[in-house]
């Protein structure tokens, strides 16, 4: 704990709320006490803005428009796929 | 059928049992599917096996599609679902522990990390090549467990009750497993946060 006070968080205490912290779904006093450790603590602001950027990186990585096109489907591969549907039609 | 048919006459075919229907589907619809299982799965082998069921199981449950969704949406749905499947049945193997990847505390329970200050954004940033390429590759390292609830809240969207109910395990146990899943995932990509830092 950089700072000392009878409801400080520390960054370790922090550390299983900040899902709940980004999804703004932590009850308002635990926001508070969030906040308040962030305003004191550069290493936890610096973690925790990685952290959003992983997210949103995970997320785009799979969205980008310019990203590569979706792979095709091996010709053996669609033949097996309609040799099943037609042995089980049968 | 000749050509390219629309949604509706897909379907109709589909329902009829037209054979031409059905190569149509999957020949339009397939290769999305592949790329959902192939990020799933990992092994090509699973992938290929994971999309062959998925179009057996649409093919036994057409005449249920109520046409609510769209037919891609619908057959997304089915793939995960087949994906997850997969999963399950392999879950048994051990996995690799991500204990290294994990965040560092201090004895006093502060954090020792690496800091960055970076200004490029997140639409610039996976702009780049080879950070789309490490962010698809540090994805793909983390162990199944891990990575299919990262796929599944973060990329599908599920809610954390969906998945909980998916996977068969807690809501809370989904909350910890994404926690360590996306704080595992940003260790991985340091090494860009690194090289995009302000000078």
């Amino acid at each position: 704990m950089r700072l000392s006070g009878i409801s400080m968080l520390n960054c370790h205490q922090i550390e299983e709320f900040i899902d709940s912290y980004l999804d703004e779904s932590l009850s308002w006093r635990r926001r508070a006490l969030f906040r308040s450790h962030l305003l004191m603590c550069r290493e936890c602001r610096s973690y925790i803005g990685a952290y959003k950027r992983t997210v949103a990186l995970g997320k785009k990585v799979f969205d980008d428009p310019v990203g590569p096109p979706p792979d095709d489907v091996p010709e053996d591969l669609v033949r097996a796929i309609i040799r099943a549907r037609d042995s089980a039609e049968k | 059928m000749e050509g390219t048919a629309s949604e509706g006459e897909l379907l109709r075919g589909l329902v009829a049992g037209d054979s031409a229907a059905f190569e149509q589907l999957v020949r339009t619809h397939g290769p999305r599917m592949l790329a959902v299982a192939r990020r799933m799965l990992r092994s090509e082998e699973d992938a290929r096996d994971c999309l062959q069921e998925a179009f057996m199981r649409a093919h036994s449950a057409i005449e249920q599609f109520e046409g609510r969704a769209s037919l891609g949406t619908w057959l997304h749905r089915i793939v995960v679902n087949a994906a997850l499947m997969k999963l399950r049945s392999r879950r048994s193997k051990p996995e690799q522990s991500i204990e290294d990847l994990m965040p560092n505390f201090d004895a006093d329970g502060c954090r020792i990390e690496p800091m960055w200050q970076i200004d490029e954004s997140v639409e610039t940033m996976i702009g780049r090549r080879e950070v789309r390429d490490l962010v698809l590759a540090s994805i793909g390292k983390l162990p199944d467990s891990y990575r299919t609830v990262l796929l599944l809240r973060d990329i599908e969207e599920h809610t954390t009750e969906d998945v909980a109910s998916e996977l068969g395990i807690s809501a809370g146990a989904v909350k910890i497993r994404l926690h360590r899943a996306r704080a595992a995932l940003k260790k991985l990509l340091e090494p860009v946060f690194e090289k995009m830092e302000k000078p």
